[in-house]
């Protein structure tokens, strides 16, 4: 029963991280084919869903070794660091902002005056969500793909050290790249957009705004979506507000505003965050392509080579009976393994076979486990 | 008394079904089982004088009843197995090519028969006919015949030019597989029951205790051909005290103890070789020890090693 609720219990485990990637590619997508804003709003409240319940399992399995006293051991040795960082920062810079942001939002035009100050709720989110890829390290763990516990680990090993290798590098670039005085696309996108805010400003200033005036600030492609008065009086509106809500979520909007505070303008970020999808799935792309070539290539040539003879040898060497040679492949001949393998192909077996010949005690494939009186 | 047959039926009926022993012939399971009984007796004892089993009975009464229900299953279906390899596997046509004594194949196919029920009485027959058995089950030897006829090499030379047989290749064959069925006969003076201690397999023995089973054994299977019954028997002498055996008695013998242990139908690991290719490799390594055909191991490992067997 116990057994069977822990099956029942990781088959859900392994399900959700699938499923979570599975996620993580759709919301980038939903960027990149710039889905309506009702099925993004669903990828929010899944990606959310989809943390709580890693930190809740984070949390669970840290209690269990915080009882049973064994907290470095689940850290290190069985990867709670994996299942930490991605899960608890994600809830709390990620998916749990991304959450509060779509319940605050509301409706754009209502909010157009009162707006979160989210920038740094999203450069946070950015960094943090390059975690994610960490999940796909707590899918390996959930992959049998050998009977050897030995190349399992190996592989595992290899996997969790290039991909946390990967994440780090990623984590550090994106953080440091911030401070760094390089004009990236983005901040030469932003530096347009201040200069759409300064000419509308003294525009309006001198001789009010004229319609001509936006559609020129329209034609610079800044990304200008609509220009209004502190007093929510609409100067210039590039889309309807039905339209703006069915494509626009509070992420996908910037909000500027003149030195007197007078005017606000919303540009359009959906270029930035398209960018950036398209880089997370690059990196995601990345990631399960090594991950698979460790899975299906050298996984079974590890196996091939060194778990598999090992176990044709271990074989013989504990079963009386069991006679057979390992295979030893021309082009691999010279590794240590395959040597090995030689001596116990030419003298062990032989040997053995002799004093099994000689030997006087019986033997039987029975045992005495295996049979029920 | 039944009762306690009925007993000793059901236990081993419920051994005989054991996972363990899928892979294994019916002789084999046979050697099997008495080997577990034997290694576990201590182990077994208090179940089996349990009320349940054989009370009031000391382990070697018990162990009586056992062997007795355990023959008397195998023999059930060994002897209509034997009767039907002799009659589908085995065309005895062969033996006029051989003799003139003018048996025929029925006359034959019942001596050998009787003679092969009365031989197994005998533990020890029973231990060593579990090879060749399994060898005429498996049909190994005809393939490396037929291998060894397409490549006309050493095993080619030895069986036409040596031996001097003027057969054809399924004359040949069925000549090997009679040979292996008649192969325990060397086991014909032991004592009828006698101990079921665990013989070494395959132990060879002296030329002239051959010629003194061959001269019984001619009277007992007069319509069997000399040159098969000497195949039969010489295939239990070392090649290497007697160079003069023929090739027919050396792959009987090789056969005969390459099936000794086999299991059809057994998983091969990954990263093993073939059964037939390792166990030809040791068998070369250790030739003398067995008094095989060092060369005709050779060939035989060749031709397993081609065909992945």
């Amino acid at each position: 029963m116990r057994k069977s609720i822990i099956k029942a219990l990781e088959f859900t485990v392994f399900s959700f991280i699938v499923l979570v990637i599975i996620q993580t590619v759709f919301e980038d997508l939903s960027l990149l084919l710039d889905w309506e804003t009702g099925a993004r709003r669903l990828l929010v409240v899944t990606g959310f869903i989809f943390d709580l319940f890693f930190t809740i399992e984070f949390l669970v399995r840290l209690y269990w070794a915080i009882v049973e006293h064994r907290v470095s051991r689940y850290f290190l040795r069985e990867r709670g660091w994996v299942d930490f960082l991605a899960s608890v920062p994600l809830l709390m810079f990620n998916s749990g902002p991304a959450l509060l942001a779509l319940f605050t939002g509301g409706s754009l035009l209502v909010q157009f005056n009162n707006v979160l100050n989210i920038l740094k709720v999203l450069k946070a989110v950015r960094i943090a969500r390059i975690l994610r890829f960490l999940r796909v390290i707590k899918i390996f763990k959930n992959i049998k793909y050998t009977e050897s516990p030995m190349a399992q680990r190996h592989i595992a090993r290899i996997t969790s050290l290039t991909v946390t290798a990967i994440v780090i590098i990623l984590f550090v670039f994106t953080t440091v790249s911030g401070f760094l005085p390089v004009p990236g696309a983005e901040r030469l996108y932003t530096n347009a957009q201040r200069s759409v805010v300064r000419l509308a400003d003294r525009a309006v200033n001198s001789s009010g705004a004229s319609a001509d005036l936006y559609d020129v600030l329209k034609e610079m492609n800044t990304g200008l979506l609509r220009v209004s008065t502190k007093n929510n009086d609409i100067l210039y509106s590039r889309y309807s507000d039905t339209e703006l809500n069915k494509h626009y979520m509070q992420e996908d909007i910037i909000i500027k505003t003149n030195k007197q505070e007078t005017l606000f303008f919303m540009f359009d970020n959906k270029p930035v965050q398209q960018d950036l999808a398209l880089q997370d799935l690059l990196i995601l792309s990345i990631i399960v392509i090594v991950m698979a070539c460790f899975l299906f290539i050298y996984s079974p040539h590890f196996a091939l080579t060194v778990t598999d003879p090992l176990h044709v040898m271990k074989q013989g060497m504990e079963n009386k009976d069991y006679n057979l040679e390992v295979k030893i492949l021309k082009k691999y001949e010279q590794d240590d393994v395959f040597r090995l393998a030689a001596d116990y192909n030419e003298q062990y077996l032989p040997l053995k076979d002799r004093e099994l010949h000689q030997e006087s005690t019986p033997y039987s494939e029975l045992r005495l486990e295996d049979v029920q009186l | 008394m039944a009762d306690e047959q009925t007993r000793g039926v059901q236990f081993i009926s419920r051994l005989l079904e054991n996972p363990a022993l899928t892979t294994f012939s019916p002789l084999q399971k046979e050697l099997h089982i008495i080997n577990f009984l034997k290694l576990n007796a201590a182990q077994l004892f208090p179940t089996l004088s349990s009320a349940q089993y054989f009370p009031g009975k000391n382990m070697e009464q018990i162990f009586s009843i056992i062997y007795g229900s355990l023959k008397q299953i195998i023999n059930k279906s060994l002897f209509p197995h034997i009767e039907k390899l002799l009659r589908e596997q085995i065309d005895l046509s062969f033996v006029s090519s051989l003799s003139t004594n003018g048996a025929t194949a029925e006359n034959i196919d019942a001596q050998v028969t009787t003679f092969l029920q009365r031989l197994l009485q005998k533990d020890i027959a029973r231990i060593n006919f579990a090879g060749p058995l399994t060898a005429l089950e498996t049909g190994i030897s005809d393939r490396y015949i037929d291998e060894s006829f397409t490549r006309r090499s050493y095993l080619h030379f030895e069986l036409t030019k040596v031996q001097k047989l003027s057969l054809s290749p399924a004359e040949i064959k069925n000549m090997v597989k009679l040979s292996l069925m008649l192969k325990t006969a060397i086991n014909l003076l032991a004592v009828a029951g006698g101990d079921t201690v665990h013989e070494p397999r395959g132990t060879t023995v002296q030329n002239q205790f051959a010629e003194k089973v061959l001269g019984v054994l001619q009277q007992e299977l007069s319509g069997v051909p000399m040159p098969v019954l000497q195949s039969a028997l010489q295939s239990n002498i070392s090649f290497l005290e007697n160079d003069n055996i023929g090739a027919t008695a050396r792959i009987t013998a090789v056969f005969a103890a390459r099936c000794s242990n086999y299991r059809q139908f057994a998983k091969i690991d990954r990263g093993a070789d073939t059964p037939d290719k390792s166990w030809f490799n040791i068998a070369r390594k250790n030739y003398r020890f067995y008094g095989f055909d060092g060369k005709m191991l050779d060939e035989f490992y060749i031709i397993a090693a081609e065909k992945g067997w």
